[in-house]
C-alpha cells in the first residue's frame, strides 16, 4: 500500500469508529499502528522493564491517541500518537519508581561485573573486554561501562571509611579536607608526602594499620611491641603526618 | 555548580560511535546529579539525533557529527547536534510526517516528546544541519 493510500485507510477507519461507533474499525487501526508502538518500546528496552510490558503500556498510549485525535487537525494520526505513546511508556517507568530503581540496578550490576571480571580473567587468561563482560552478564556494553565507572567511584570513596582505632579518624582527615572520590587517587602522593615525615618504624606501623588493615594488636604481635606502645606510636605518627600536611609542604592544593 | 560546563565531541557519523555520545552525555549529566528519568530522556534524544545524522547527513557515508553538551547554571542540559552534510529542506522539516519520513520523522517526534524547545535548521555557517534541544535535569 502506498503511504497516501495507507493514510487514507487510517482516516477511513478512524471515521468509521468515531462517526459510526465501529469498534472493529478501531481494533484494525490499533493493529495497523502497532509497529509504531513496537518501534518506540524498543528504544526504552534494556532499562530494567520487560519489552513486552513496554509494548502493552505503549498500546494504551496508542488507544488514547486514537480516541483523542482531532479529525479536523492537519496532522498525521501517527505523528500525533508518538508523544502520547512515549508519555505512557515514561509514566510506566515513573510508576515503577524508576529513579530509585536504576541506580540500585547499577550498583547491583557493578558488583556482578566486578565478579565477572575476576572470573573471566582467570577463564580467558587475560583481562576481558567490555564486549566479553557484556555477553557474560547479558546486558548492553553501555551498562557495563557505566557499571565499571560506578565500581571505580565506589572503591575510591570507600577509602573515606573510618580507619583510626576508635573510628574517630578517617583517611580523609589525614588529608586535611573533604574530597570527592575521584580525587583520592591523585592525592595518594599527598599521603606519601606525609609518610616522609615518619621514622621507618612509624611508617611501617601506619602502612600495616591503614594499608594492610591490621588491628593494633596484630601489629603489636608482628613487631614484638605492646598494643599500648603501638597505639602511642600510631598517634604520634598521625600527628607528625598532620603537621607535615598542614605545613603545606608538597601540597598542590 | 557555578557557570556553565560545556563539552564538545566530534565523532565520525557512524552508528558505532553513538555509544560514545551517550556515555559523554551521561557523564556530564551526572556532574549535575541529574535524576535518572531526565538522564534516560536525554540519552534517548541524543541517540535519535545522532542516528539521524548517521543515516542521512553524508551521501558518501563519511563525515563527522559534532555534539555539544552544555550544562547551564539552572541545571538544564542543552544538546546541539551538528553535521556538515547535505542539509535538508526547511519546509519539509517544519511539517515532517513520520509516515513520510520514516525513521527520521520518528526520531524527531521522539526528541520533541522527551525534551523541550527543539530547534532544527541549517548551521550558522550555512551548510549542514543543526539540531538543538534542552531539558531540565530534574523531572
Amino acid at each position: 500500500m502506498s503511504l497516501v493510500a495507507e493514510r487514507r485507510a487510517h482516516i477511513d477507519l478512524l471515521e468509521a469508529y468515531r462517526l459510526n461507533g465501529d469498534g472493529a474499525a478501531r481494533d484494525r487501526l490499533v493493529e495497523e499502528l502497532m509497529p509504531l508502538v513496537h518501534s518506540l518500546a524498543r528504544r526504552y528496552a534494556g532499562r530494567g522493564e520487560p519489552y513486552e510490558d513496554l509494548v502493552q503500556v505503549g498500546a494504551i498510549g496508542l488507544i488514547k491517541a486514537i480516541d483523542r485525535f482531532d479529525l479536523e487537525r492537519g496532522v498525521e494520526l501517527s505523528t500525533y500518537a508518538v508523544p502520547t505513546i512515549v508519555g505512557e511508556i515514561r509514566r510506566h517507568f515513573r510508576d515503577r519508581s524508576w529513579s530509585v530503581h536504576v541506580p540500585r540496578r547499577m550498583k547491583e550490576l557493578s558488583l556482578r561485573v566486578s565478579r565477572l571480571v575476576d572470573d573471566l580473567s582467570s577463564e580467558l587468561g587475560k583481562a576481558p573486554t567490555v564486549a566479553e563482560i557484556a555477553a557474560a552478564a547479558e546486558v548492553e556494553e553501555e551498562d557495563v561501562i557505566e557499571a565499571l565507572e560506578t565500581a571505580r567511584a565506589h572503591t575510591t570513596t570507600s577509602l573515606s571509611t573510618p580507619i583510626s582505632p576508635g573510628g574517630e579518624l578517617a583517611l580523609i582527615d589525614m588529608l586535611g579536607e573533604d574530597e570527592a572520590g575521584y580525587e583520592t587517587l591523585e592525592r595518594g602522593s599527598v599521603v606519601r608526602t606525609g609518610l616522609d615525615a615518619l621514622s621507618e618504624r612509624e611508617r611501617r606501623i601506619v602502612v600495616l594499620r591503614f594499608v594492610k588493615g591490621l588491628t593494633q594488636s596484630e601489629i603489636a604481635s608482628e613487631m614484638g611491641l605492646s598494643q599500648m606502645h603501638v597505639s602511642r606510636l600510631l598517634r604520634g605518627a598521625l600527628a607528625a603526618m598532620h603537621g607535615r600536611l598542614d605545613d603545606g609542604e608538597g601540597l598542590p592544593l | 555548580m557555578t557557570g556553565a560546563t560545556s563539552v564538545t565531541l566530534v565523532l565520525p557519523a557512524q552508528p558505532e560511535y553513538l555509544l560514545v555520545a551517550r556515555l559523554a552525555l551521561t557523564g556530564v549529566a551526572r556532574l549535575a546529579e541529574s535524576d535518572e528519568e531526565a538522564l534516560a530522556d536525554l540519552r534517548l534524544a541524543v541517540t535519535e539525533a545522532a542516528a539521524n545524522v548517521c543515516r542521512h547527513a553524508y551521501a558518501d557515508g563519511a563525515g563527522d557529527v559534532t555534539i555539544t553538551l552544555e550544562l547551564s547554571a539552572d541545571d538544564r542540559l542543552e544538546v546541539v547536534v551538528e553535521d556538515d552534510g547535505v542539509g535538508f529542506d526547511r519546509e519539509g522539516v517544519a511539517e515532517w510526517r513520520p509516515d513520510e519520513l520514516g525513521e527520521d520523522g520518528m526520531g524527531l517526534a521522539i526528541i520533541r516528546a522527551v525534551t523541550d524547545d527543539v530547534e532544527i535548521g541549517p548551521r550558522p555557517s550555512g551548510s549542514g544541519t543543526r539540531l538543538r534541544f534542552s531539558r531540565s535535569l530534574r523531572s
